[in-house]
């Protein structure tokens, strides 16, 4: 990396923590700290919700997905904008009118005690661990392409977040926010440009996408029904529909985004431009990754893309030498063959297609044969493809820009959880059982103590995160593993008012361990299933069985619910 | 002081209440629709 890349990347990065911490540190109660004393605009809650979801792995991988797949990743976010709607008409006026700062504080006074801690507790399960994984990820992609030290890039990532959010809390969280989204849509603009840029000539956008439609990558839609098929309109929509509802409607580093508007017309334009945003975004994100498939058939692509992961000796094989020989042949001969239908010289596609999926054997073979001679080889290496395209192709400078990208986007997204994590630990906890008093100071020294806590536990999940082969599966599934329940429990509370405390905490219990025992069945091969279902079984399963209880029990005396707070 | 607190709420609520938020969720609603469409056209398009 030359000098003014290092410059930019550190530029752009400094000036961001700087502005946060230097805008917040009038901040001198709790209040200002956990919700930035109401005072964010409907722009600032839209950016902040956007850049607390998309981490930077977001920006490695969504391209390299397209890269492999095409579009139709996108179908996962079709129920987004139906979650908002949900949110902004349901969830969203009772936490304003509650005054809550954190949205399990709601759950005692709908519920009781037990049922607010259990769902802060399976809150704090599935964030703590995830935030030190935002870390990791993005640290070790850049560490095996740039050859940094994996534990520095860990230790710089969490260290910047940890200074501003532990200085400016939930506002600076906000304000740096609204930055780190122009810096990621910056670079993704930008490196939209050089993909075009590396095109040879005669070869625009429109061929480019016409060349990744024939080629398969333009299939963004699929309406069938198949159960196997894990994106599909339907499963976009309903089981998209449960995951967003889940995250954004209760998942504190979402709700807190959201809580620190300046009034619930605010809060609730910052949801509705989400909605209106985030399905265009992505379909951009995936639309680079389409368009770097196209430059890599006018450019030879290199057989993996994570080839630095792997051994030396491992890649010296005969057979994996020969597998990319063939591998080079083929990438000339299709190459010749694109080039001469695109110059209408010839109009058989069909060549092109077939020399295509002869390229992707070639890549599957050697990965196997990479995975037999070096068994720490991980042959998925979609998230290094987009990366390797910026290092390759972007002129010096802009390099460092796309740098700054990525790791504003993995602070941003670790701001929010440290942040969220920091809230439900000094609001569900501390200030619960702990404090006695009012005393703001104590209250507010107690919470930043906590944001410390948490980044420093973040950093070391980080830091430690390497000792484990699936760890980033590992995350995913946890969260899968809470979210239903936590889910469950929510939907109790806003559309079955009748439903009490003891009937939505046995539940709550009962359909926890019940996804735990599918996940062992699972683990053990017993049955077939995508953990993507767990939220929607979870969610589902908490309120039957919520209704069944309440209907059981009746109303007992220690059971009564209070509706008219809530109505 | 209060009275000054009272007239921002009204302000706040009068602002609220002028929002047409149905017209927001159907809008909302409406855009998510024609992407679909959108994007199966485009499916239709090269899926053939």
């Amino acid at each position: 990396m030359s000098w003014i890349d290092w410059f930019i990347l550190t530029s752009t990065l400094l000036a961001i923590v700087l502005y946060g911490t230097w805008k917040t540190r009038k901040n001198k109660n709790l209040e200002g700290y956990l919700k930035g004393n109401n005072s964010e605009n409907w722009m600032t809650i839209g950016l902040s919700i956007m850049a607390t979801q998309a981490s930077a792995i977001t920006f490695l991988s969504t391209p390299g997905q397209a890269y492999e797949s095409g579009m139709g990743f996108i179908q996962i976010y079709f129920g987004l904008p139906l979650a908002m709607i949900i949110i902004s008409v349901f969830f969203l006026p009772i936490y304003y009118k509650l005054k809550v700062y954190t949205a399990y504080e709601y759950l005692e006074g709908r519920f009781d005690v037990k049922v607010r801690s259990l769902t802060a507790f399976l809150f704090l399960m599935s964030r703590g661990l995830a935030a030190g994984i935002t870390i990791f990820a993005p640290a070790i992609i850049l560490s095996t392409l740039l050859e940094w030290n994996l534990q520095l890039t860990c230790l710089v990532i969490g260290g910047l977040v940890i200074v501003y959010t532990v200085s400016g809390g939930s506002r600076a969280v906000s304000l740096t926010q609204k930055w780190q989204m122009a810096v990621i849509m910056g670079g993704m603009f930008v490196a939209f440009y050089y993909v075009l840029d590396s095109f040879p000539d005669g070869v625009g956008f429109l061929d480019g996408v016409d060349i990744a439609g024939r080629l398969g990558k333009m299939e963004i839609v699929d309406t069938s029904v198949d159960p196997t098929n894990r994106y599909t309109l339907w499963s976009g929509l309903i089981g998209g529909l449960f995951l967003s509802l889940s995250y954004f409607g209760t998942d504190q580093s979402q709700v807190q985004r959201y809580l620190g508007g300046k009034s619930l017309k605010a809060s609730r334009m910052g949801l509705m431009f989400n909605g209106l945003m985030k399905i265009p975004m992505q379909f951009f994100i995936l639309l680079v990754g389409v368009m770097v498939f196209v430059s890599f058939q006018f450019n030879r692509p290199p057989i993996i893309f994570n080839g630095s992961d792997a051994t030396i000796e491992a890649q010296q094989n005969q057979q994996l030498l020969d597998i990319e020989a063939e591998y080079n042949q083929v990438y000339e001969l299709k190459e010749a063959a694109l080039t001469s239908w695109n110059e209408g010289k010839s109009d058989d596609f069909e060549l092109v297609q077939g020399l295509q999926k002869n390229q992707d054997d070639l890549r599957e073979e050697y990965k196997k044969v990479m995975v037999e001679l070096d068994a720490t080889y991980v042959p998925e290496d979609h998230d290094y493809i987009f990366l390797t395209f910026v290092l390759n192709f972007l002129p010096k400078g802009l390099i460092g820009l796309l740098l700054a990208m990525i790791f504003s986007a993995a602070m941003s997204s670790t701001a929010g959880e440290l942040n969220a994590l920091a809230s439900t630990t000094t609001i569900d906890y501390y200030k619960k059982f702990f404090s006695k008093t009012d005393d703001e100071k104590k209250d507010l020294r107690v919470s930043k103590l906590l944001t410390v806590g948490w980044g420093i536990l973040a950093i070391i999940v980080a830091l430690t995160a390497g000792l484990f082969d699936n760890l980033i599966e590992l995350v995913n599934i946890l969260g899968s593993l809470f979210y239903g329940t936590i889910l469950g429990v929510f939907l109790l509370a806003f559309f079955f008012k009748w439903v009490g405390a003891k009937a939505t905490f046995i539940s709550a219990i009962i359909a926890q361990a019940t996804i735990f025992v599918i996940h062992i069945l699972y683990v053990y091969d017993f049955i077939e299933i995508s953990y993507l279902l767990y939220t929607f079984i979870g969610g589902i399963m908490v309120v039957i069985v919520g209704i069944i209880l309440q209907l059981l029990f009746k109303s007992t005396d220690d059971d009564e619910i209070i509706l008219d707070t809530f109505e | 002081m209060e009275e000054k607190k009272d007239i921002l709420d009204s302000e706040k609520a009068q602002n609220e209440k002028s929002t047409n938020w149905k017209a927001w969720y159907w809008g909302l609603t409406i855009f998510l629709a024609l992407q679909i469409v959108l994007f199966i056209v485009i499916s239709n398009w090269y899926g053939e």
